[in-house]
């Protein structure tokens, strides 16, 4: 039997910096308005008499090559190195205001552009745009630990225009800096509320291969097919079955990642069934609410509702 | 039988690192092995323990499934013979991206060079960075999804998982193609050898 259980929890947080706001408004001014108008954002780049750190003993050894090839790359380019503060304040403010455009874009890139103009993003995170087969990414450590954080990866075709990007966002925990600009742009409740109602909703709970395993994975994917882009939570939850899903706020240390996918996002189904070794659920199908009920309990600010998951389609 | 299938495919992959048969293969390195069929629902699929696995009712994705628990027997047979176990070696070494990047493996003797942090030596939180103040992380870097991997048959941050994640995704040609599955492939064909040879030693 699947029951819905709205239940009130006390919001953890409610910051938000009025001055980071009028600031970005300010940055982002020329950008904001219209997503086909987009410019990268000129934020700081106070550069550093030092290099930038490496990782101790990188072990790169021989590996085999990747399937595809950059072909016609742009003219590698210097990238400065910013000091943790700087880096840390422009990337808030880039995950603030997104360079002012709406998903699918993100940074001030939208699909369809030139990865030279991804390029020019280099000097405000500070680390250079990096080829990966058939696509480039920036791999951004968010804080002093210097672990890989966030990945963006911009998917490029034979002419070097970006088709779709994906993002990947970890470590909430010690990110705790990000969480008022993190919300802006990825809460659950915030998504809602600027992009409304999802074409679909679906759900799956990680099956329990092995003994010993607690909590419970669950993954969340949120599809907008008229924006076209998608958006992935995973978390951890204690309970059983039903499992009790909550509010998605990006403070949570159950979160575990989110993923963005940025064009055509229902061709990450399979991707995602495979490496859970199970298979993404519509909403209806695991719990007893809709979409509709779904947008409702989960737009809003300051939604502290949750909703129960039977886990017997995966068990 | 479905074992059988994920047994055939593991031993197909050792079988490049022992100059014998696959079957001959699979004898010399996993030894006396059993695999049993329990009609019992414990909540999960199968286990690993003392040279048996163990598959339950619910149990499926087979190939994958068995890849991974050999995984687990592998590592126990590297450890029985006295070797470095990969589980070690994965905690202790990690792995690292082509351009400097590490995301698997201890966080404990961590440092970043530049900013102060180091990592392991603060109690209960696993690192520290330049003033003294703790920063939250998992004892082992496991956070990046579908980092090099196309499936998962282990949950939790932990080497052990991780390795026999790694260990079937390398058997049944499961690695992605972008940076992250490269360094894991690296990882694998930079050890495999001295395993294979470790595992066989005992037999």
């Amino acid at each position: 039997m699947i029951h819905t259980l709205l239940i009130n929890i006390e919001s953890k947080w409610q910051r938000f910096s009025y001055f980071s706001l009028f600031a970005l408004g300010i940055l982002f001014l020329a950008g904001c308005g219209s997503v086909q108008s987009t410019q990268i954002p000129t934020l700081q780049t106070q550069l550093l008499p030092t290099s930038m750190p490496t990782r101790e003993t990188p072990q790169p050894t021989a590996h085999p090559s990747a399937t595809a090839t950059i072909s016609r790359a742009p003219t590698w380019t210097p990238v400065p190195t910013l000091s943790l503060g700087i880096r840390k304040q422009n990337l808030i403010e880039l995950f603030s205001t997104n360079g002012g455009c709406d998903f699918p874009c993100w940074w001030g890139i939208l699909p369809g552009d030139p990865i030279q103009k991804v390029f020019e993003l280099s000097p405000l995170v500070g680390k250079s745009l990096r080829p990966d087969g058939s696509s480039y990414y920036y791999s951004l450590s968010l804080d002093e630990l210097n672990t890989p954080d966030l990945d963006v990866n911009y998917y490029v075709d034979a002419n070097q225009v970006v088709q779709r990007m994906e993002i990947s966002l970890i470590g909430f925990p010690r990110l705790r800096d990000y969480y008022d600009a993190f919300e802006v742009q990825l809460s659950l409740a915030s998504l809602l509320g600027r992009y409304g109602k999802p074409s679909d909703v679906l759900f799956l709970v990680t099956p329990r291969f092995e003994p010993g395993e607690t909590p419970r994975p669950y993954t969340l994917f949120l599809i907008y097919d008229i924006q076209g882009f998608g958006i992935v939570y995973s978390g951890l939850v204690d309970s059983e079955n039903p499992l009790r899903v909550c509010s998605i706020e990006l403070s949570n240390h159950r979160l575990q990642y989110i993923s963005l996918y940025l064009q055509n996002p229902r061709a990450k189904i399979a991707e995602i069934n495979r490496f859970n070794s199970a298979e993404l659920l519509p909403l209806e199908q695991v719990t007893s609410i809709n979409l509709d009920d779904f947008y409702r309990i989960f737009s809003g600010t300051g939604n502290n509702k949750c909703i129960e998951v039977s886990i017997d389609p995966w068990q | 039988l479905a074992a059988l299938t994920g047994a055939v495919v593991v031993a197909g992959a050792l079988a490049n690192h022992t100059g014998m048969a696959s079957i001959d293969s699979f004898k010399a390195v996993f030894g006396e092995l059993t695999f049993a069929r329990s009609t019992a629902n414990p909540g999960y699929w199968g286990q690993y323990g003392g040279g048996t696995i163990t598959f339950y009712a619910e149990a499926k994705q087979w190939t994958t499934l068995v890849a991974h628990e050999l995984g687990h027997a592998f590592n126990a047979r590297v450890a029985n013979n006295g070797g470095t176990t990969p589980y070690t070696t994965l905690a202790q070494n990690g792995i690292w991206t082509a351009d400097g990047e590490q995301f698997a493996g201890n966080m404990a003797g961590y440092a970043a060079p530049g900013t102060g942090v180091t990592c392991g030596n603060g109690g209960t939180q696993q690192c520290i960075d330049g003033q003294g103040n703790p920063i939250p992380a998992n004892p082992y870097f496991r956070e990046r999804p579908l980092a090099g991997l196309s499936f998962r048959h282990g949950f939790g941050s932990t080497a052990g998982e991780d390795f026999a994640d790694i260990f079937a995704n390398w058997a049944t040609g499961g690695f992605t193609a972008d940076r992250y599955g490269i360094a894991r492939s690296s990882f694998m064909t930079t050890n495999i050898a001295n395993w294979v040879a470790l595992a066989m030693g005992g037999r």
